[in-house]
């Protein structure tokens, strides 16, 4: 057995037995998690030094291969584990460990670790999206603080952030990319306050953060003042091989053949149906053609070489495999998924009442409730992050020299 | 409101047609508003009563009806008040009543069951409201697939066992028209039989099933309803044809409310993309997303024709209506979709939010995908008319 294929099991067993049974039904059956259920999880993976793969062992990596890192990131979809804690630990992390003063490192990697600081990202602004650069919140000087006012939205998350990681205009006479600054916001400071958005689906899915006179202490700038726009960017290199999905594309192409064996139509499995096999191998071919790339990038890297903007792609083509991957779920699952229940994306189902219940000989498959609304979360991959057009503007300018 | 359908639409019309066109257009915009759906969808029963009777007055519960009974006008005049409902979005249930029950009251009135005609004068008058409980969980797309029973009672009585799903309009329906098994296989189309069934018989559960984008529709479990024989509409074990063929009509209306919400989609996409700025330029200036308009204009004008298709082959020979149909049906439910997807793509992460309209269109779209026959279902459905002409 390979070095590589012990720690798979290893991680695998650590899932097994570690991830709380309610955390993992929540995730499997695509119900929502609270807070304090994250936190469940993340708390086991701190205690066995897991919490933070992608850190440098100085604070408190586990100093894996990208090899490890990438089965310890397979394992944890596949054995059904929380997504939805990157803001925090694949962003905010690593760039204070890369552009935090020491003072920063000092106080806020700690706390991180800690699961004291639940941080979200104040990127994108109503008239600021695709093109972030035109970002108008505004931080003006007062001594040793920054007076912040303006409004950051899509915030996913924020009803549960400690801590606010936003990009602020520091000098709004520079060209649009200069004048950016990054500051760390503590989401309690007077002046910050919420709007809470629902998606088509139903659920808080966004907010809206509102900065009013917020006094932002100096010491909380990363990086130069007017240079934020640098830092920004790094993440997004840092996190190119990540935003591939394709755990998560694995994730869901397993639960197609599950649902592919149980779902019965015209008296046979699905899996049976020449439609379903057809677009389930379409899926099939996609996903690994993607992971292939993904794979042939990572060795590249292994070998020394740096990774250029040609890895915008992973984005573009995972986004879009998701996607379909959730409209073929809906489809399987069939005229059920139509029908709508609000719990069922917060609570797990509860059991059959049993003989009194005139519907309890008929369910619905165990997808079903959930099955379309988180189709339409994912409607929202090639929309956040860099949209699929400037994905495609990206690509054609910066690799193929269009 | 609409700029970019096609000027010659109208030409298509006579002149009464056109002032139905007109009405229903204007009621949509004054009475139907994106607020006031919202509002009604919020309410009790999930739609606007008042509407209804609105909707009533004006004639619209009675489209396709016989004229004994109330009614007025074909599928082609029911098709023009679909497609405007469609445009709004209306919360209410009238694909339920006037596109699905009342098309197979009136098949089951002409071919001699009197039974119907009260219930058919009712509807049109939007006092009494009814639902087809017809597809079980187990059969999908089939409504064939039928595994309720209808057997013989002690006094002469027959009584019903068995569970309905997604019965469009269930919760507000006073009757319910239960196809159940009176004799044959589970996946017989022959042996079937329409029963008018009170909702509140001792015996009936219904549970309500609100779908994501909008609808009413209901869970219903019969156990050991007693009827008598005469609430049996129709032929004993003889139903199916007339249930196939009321489906197909409802079929065809919802594909005319699917074009109505595709239109009003493009129209609210068109303009967005043509006011929101990035990149010092509006996003339509930009050529790539010129075609993608250009695309969705182009399937929804695709769309348009075959449901007219479709609409006018409702009163054809049975392989005819179902070809026309399943082709107009299997081309909205993927271009329909994908209209809605690329919609809130264009919109950008407003169009993912409850609070902007877009998303409801989507949503409207998606789930006529999945609903009345999916896109594999209608293309088998093609395959099989044409295998069985030889």
């Amino acid at each position: 057995m390979s070095d590589l294929q012990a720690f798979r099991d290893e991680v695998r067993e650590f899932v097994r037995a570690q991830l709380p049974a309610r955390v993992r039904e929540k995730v499997r059956l695509g119900v929502e998690l609270d807070k304090s259920e994250h936190l469940e999880w993340l708390g086991r993976l701190r205690d066995r030094g897991w919490l933070v793969p992608n850190w440098p062992q100085r604070w408190g990596g586990p100093g894996w291969t990208p090899a490890q890192r990438a089965v310890f990131q397979e394992e944890l979809v596949l054995g059904h584990a929380p997504e939805g804690a990157g803001i925090t630990f694949e962003m905010v992390g690593p760039i204070l460990i890369h552009h935090g003063s020491p003072a920063q490192q000092q106080h806020f990697l700690p706390k991180i670790l800690a699961l004291e600081h639940w941080w979200c990202q104040g990127y994108s602004e109503p008239n600021a999206g695709s093109d972030l650069a035109s970002l108008a919140t505004r931080a003006v000087r007062d001594g040793d603080h920054y007076v912040v006012d303006g409004s950051k939205i899509w915030t996913s998350g924020a009803q549960y952030a400690d801590w606010i990681f936003c990009l602020v205009r520091t000098d709004r006479e520079a060209r649009p990319q200069q004048g950016i600054s990054v500051l760390l916001i503590d989401m309690k400071s007077p002046g910050v306050t919420l709007r809470p958005i629902i998606g088509i689906h139903g659920w808080r899915y966004f907010n809206q953060v509102f900065f009013d006179g917020v006094r932002v202490p100096v010491d909380h700038r990363v990086g130069d003042e007017n240079h934020g726009w640098s830092v920004a960017k790094s993440l997004l290199e840092h996190e190119r091989l990540n935003l591939s999905r394709v755990g998560e594309n694995r994730r869901r192409l397993a639960r197609l053949r599950a649902i592919g064996r149980e779902v019965r139509e015209a008296g046979e499995p699905l899996e049976r149906r020449a439609w379903f096999q057809r677009r389930y191998r379409e899926l099939e071919v996609r996903l690994e053609a993607l992971s292939a790339t993904v794979l042939r990038y990572r060795r590249i890297v292994e070998s020394g070489q740096g990774l250029g903007p040609e890895t915008g792609m992973l984005k573009l083509v995972g986004s879009r495999l998701i996607q379909d991957m959730e409209n073929l779920t809906v489809d399987a699952i069939g005229p059920d998924s139509v029908a709508y229940d609000a719990r069922a994306h917060r609570e797990l189902p509860s059991p059959a009442a049993g003989g009194a219940d005139p519907f309890a000989e008929a369910p619905r498959h165990e997808f079903a409730a959930t099955a379309s609304a988180r189709r339409f979360v994912t409607r929202g991959y090639t929309i956040a992050g860099g949209s699929s057009e400037v994905q495609h503007n990206v690509l054609a300018k910066q690799v193929l020299g269009l | 409101m609409t700029q970019i359908t096609a000027p010659g639409a109208a030409s298509l019309l006579d002149d009464e047609q056109r002032m139905l066109l007109d009405a229903a257009r204007k009621w949509a915009e004054r009475r139907c508003g994106f607020e006031q759906r919202q509002a009604a969808l919020a309410s009790t029963d999930g739609f606007s009563r008042e509407h209804w009777r609105e909707m009533a007055e004006m004639g619209w519960l009675g489209l396709g009806l016989p004229e004994a009974c109330g009614g007025y006008g074909g599928a082609l005049e029911a098709a023009l008040v679909a497609e405007q409902l469609g445009g709004a979005l209306s919360a209410e249930p009238w694909l339920a009543n006037t596109g699905l029950a009342g098309p197979l009251l009136a098949a089951l009135h002409a071919q001699g069951a009197t039974a119907a005609a009260p219930l058919l004068s009712a509807l049109a008058a939007g006092e009494s409201m009814l639902a087809l409980a017809a597809f079980e969980r187990q059969g999908r797309h089939d409504a064939f697939d039928v595994a309720t029973r209808a057997l013989p009672g002690a006094d002469g009585s027959l009584l019903i066992d068995g569970r309905k799903t997604l019965v469009l309009g269930g919760g507000a329906a006073r009757t319910l028209l239960v196809l159940a098994r009176e004799h044959g296989d589970a996946r017989a189309t022959d042996g079937l039989s329409l029963f008018a069934v009170p909702a509140d018989a001792p015996g009936v559960h219904v549970r309500a099933l609100p779908t994501y984008d909008g609808r009413q529709t209901a869970d219903v479990a019969l156990r050991g309803v007693r009827v008598p024989p005469a609430a049996r509409l129709g032929a004993a074990g003889g139903a199916w044809s007339a249930v196939e063929a009321a489906l197909d009509h409802a079929t065809a209306m919802l594909c005319a409310e699917c074009v109505g919400a595709m239109d009003r989609l493009i129209d609210m996409t068109r303009e967005y993309v043509l006011a929101r700025k990035q990149f010092g330029r509006t996003i339509a200036s930009n050529q790539v997303i010129q075609h993608r308009l250009v695309d969705l204009w182009v399937a929804a004008q695709q769309a348009r024709a075959l449901t007219a298709a479709a609409v006018d082959a409702l009163a054809d020979t049975a392989p005819r209506r179902a070809r026309a149909v399943s082709l107009a049906k299997a081309f909205v439910c993927a271009q329909g979709r994908a209209v809605g997807e690329d919609g809130v793509q264009l919109h950008g992460a407003i169009g993912m939010t409850d609070e902007y309209a877009v998303g409801h269109y989507y949503k409207r779209l998606a789930a006529a995908a999945n609903l009345f026959g999916d896109e594999p279902w209608h293309l088998a459905r093609l395959d099989a008319l044409e295998r069985s002409q030889g």
